[in-house]
């Protein structure tokens, strides 16, 4: 349930044509043949890695990541409750008076607001990559090589009108690919039964 | 990764034109700094220690900007590093402009450092002058200017002297002592900067204290020495210089890095006012009292955040606009301007007691914002010196064992 509402959300996962399949034991390696296959026009299923390749959202030709309006709004929305719940709690419900100081005393609902700030931000940030990439709990993970979590790279091309099966070939072998196969669109590694 | 092809001038040839202009706009300052004698050294002075102070940061940046590179083992800026150490050569000339400011202690109806003169007016203002004179007395004030020049002037040449060394023979241990160099400093650096801070600008209201203050000048000289880097630099490219060493992604960084300096500096900022409006100790809010029931209240509480932080912020948080030239220019002008306002709201509003014992400040702003002419004239004079130094040494350090990575930075 929380899957298809998270489709609903942020679109489909992409799950319709067959794939092809490049496995990459060097991280340059991997990232040329991106850019190779950018070039080439192939569209990319993604492109998986142990870690996170310097480069390597801007040779697929990711679009700007949208988490950043995400936290931006979510930290807004913590300093407006922490400036409502303040006033709320100090002045309009119940006006405290400490020490003397205005009925108002808007100078010391600022740390409330910078720290609800920061922590509404960030926790709406996780929240939101969880969502961008959908994870949740219960789901089922889903590898294209075994050691793809460990020391292997792997680029998954849609089979689509545009794919050329020669050319993406012949540009994994240039980039010294270990391995090369067309699979099924649900394809998993583990389920196969290969030896991690 | 291949290596850097870097086709642009290794020698700085300073421009016969802005040298003329930059001793120009220094000459002006000092027509402005000998005219404003007419209404009183007191306001002359002010406005002198505020700009001697504002560009003293500068080498003071620099010399932190080096050394936190080099503790941190970053490499991301040593294609730039000629600049920063260029800036280090102000000190011996900050010396100067420092002394000039203690010109005023020949004036004896000076008010600018009420501690020199102390008058016994038989009230608790005098006495707690009195029980301050240990600490605040000239001669004293000599010897701990004595000592920060010393230690700057010394660790800036013994650095800096590194890296020229490093251009003859391109060895590690050059970029190695540099580093072992940098650790003691941090410790220097942190105790001068906060003792020079009490000295030069807090003590121009003796009888008050804030415990934040050699903090709050830190992350004022840190967030305008970013501004300045980042206009010098466009300033070289646009004379031709470091077209491809420094690229987008070293902006990026610095444009990181001044965005990090103004949300650091908000925070002292208000910090400092905080504290003292909650514990509302006579002794410190006196300070605050004279800038929030006067007109100084739109000067301190509402342009000198506007500028430091709030414009900085909204304008650097995107991140292509850190890797906008334009837009990170603009940014920089509004932290350059913050850190006048800044001082200025400290030096020139200098309260004292009215007949009812209430803290009313001796300027107004309209009397005094003149002095930002002096802060100008004396960049002009920054300017001049720096490029100068600039000269003197190869533009791209190519030998730091560094450059490479420096020449790659990709973000």
């Amino acid at each position: 349930m929380l899957k298809s509402l998270l489709d609903s959300l942020f679109g489909r996962e992409k799950q319709r044509d067959r794939l092809f399949l490049g496995v990459f034991t060097d991280e340059d390696h991997v990232l040329d043949a991106t850019k190779a296959c950018r070039k080439a026009g192939f569209n990319f299923y993604d492109v998986f890695s142990p870690y996170a390749v310097h480069g390597l959202d801007r040779a697929m030709g990711l679009p700007f990541s949208k988490i950043t309006y995400v936290t931006f709004l979510c930290g807004l929305m913590g300093t407006c409750i922490g400036f409502f719940g303040m006033g709320y709690v100090s002045w309009w419900d119940w006006p405290v008076n400490i020490g003397g100081k205005e009925p108002f005393p808007f100078s010391a609902f600022v740390p409330v607001m910078f720290e609800l700030t920061v922590l509404i931000g960030g926790l709406c940030t996780m929240l939101g990559l969880f969502a961008f990439c959908r994870l949740f709990p219960g789901k089922k993970p889903r590898l294209f090589h075994p050691r793809v979590t460990d020391d292997r790279f792997v680029i998954a091309i849609e089979i689509d009108e545009d794919f050329d099966d020669a050319r993406c070939r012949e540009i994994f072998t240039t980039n010294h690919a270990e391995e090369m196969k067309e699979v099924a669109p649900d394809y998993d590694a583990l389920s196969e039964g290969g030896a991690a | 990764m291949s290596a850097p092809v870097i086709d642009e001038p290794e020698k700085f040839a300073f421009p016969p034109l802005l040298k003329m202009a930059s001793l120009g706009v220094f000459l002006l300052g000092m027509v402005v700094f000998g005219l404003s004698f007419i209404g009183g050294a007191d306001l002359a002075f002010g406005g002198w220690a505020i700009a001697s102070w504002y560009v003293l940061g500068f080498p003071l940046f620099a010399m932190f900007f080096l050394c936190i590179n080099h503790l941190s083992n970053a490499g991301w800026h040593v294609t730039m590093k000629r600049v920063p150490e260029a800036w280090t050569r102000w000190f011996p000339v900050g010396l100067v402009t420092i002394l000039i400011v203690t010109a005023s202690f020949l004036w004896h109806d000076n008010q600018l450092y009420e501690w020199v003169h102390p008058h016994d007016h038989g009230d608790l203002h005098s006495e707690l002058i009195a029980h301050k004179q240990p600490w605040m007395n000239p001669q004293f004030f000599y010897i701990r200017m004595a000592i920060y020049f010393v230690l700057w002037i010394a660790f800036a040449w013994m650095i800096v002297g590194q890296s020229r060394k490093q251009d003859v023979d391109g060895d590690v241990k050059h970029t190695l002592r540099g580093k072992a160099l940098s650790a003691p400093f941090g410790i220097v650096f942190g105790l001068s900067v906060t003792f020079a801070s009490m000295d030069y600008i807090m003590s121009v209201e003796p009888a008050w204290f804030s415990t934040m203050y050699g903090v709050y000048h830190f992350a004022g000289i840190i967030e305008s020495g970013f501004a300045m880097l980042i206009l010098v630099l466009l300033l070289l490219r646009r004379l031709g210089y470091y077209k491809t060493a420094v690229n987008e992604n070293h902006f990026h960084n610095l444009g990181i890095w001044l965005l990090a300096a103004a949300t650091f500096w908000a925070y002292i900022w208000f910090c400092q006012f905080m504290l003292i409006w909650y514990s509302n100790i006579p002794e410190e809010t006196g300070h605050f009292l004279a800038r929030w029931n006067t007109p100084w209240f739109w000067v301190t509480f509402i342009v000198n955040p506007v500028l430091n932080w709030a414009l900085v912020f909204l304008l650097l948080l995107p991140r292509p606009n850190k890797r906008n030239t334009k837009v990170l220019a603009i940014a920089a002008v509004f932290a350059l301007l913050g850190r006048f306002v800044d001082i200025w709201q400290f030096v020139s509003p200098r309260p004292h007691a009215n007949a009812e014992g209430v803290p009313v400040p001796h300027y107004m702003p309209w009397e005094t914002f003149w002095q930002v002419f002096i802060v100008v004239g004396m960049i002009g004079g920054f300017l001049f010196v720096t490029l100068w130094a600039l000269e003197k040494a190869p533009l791209l350090a190519k030998k730091d064992p560094y450059f490479d990575e420096s020449v790659h930075h990709h973000l």
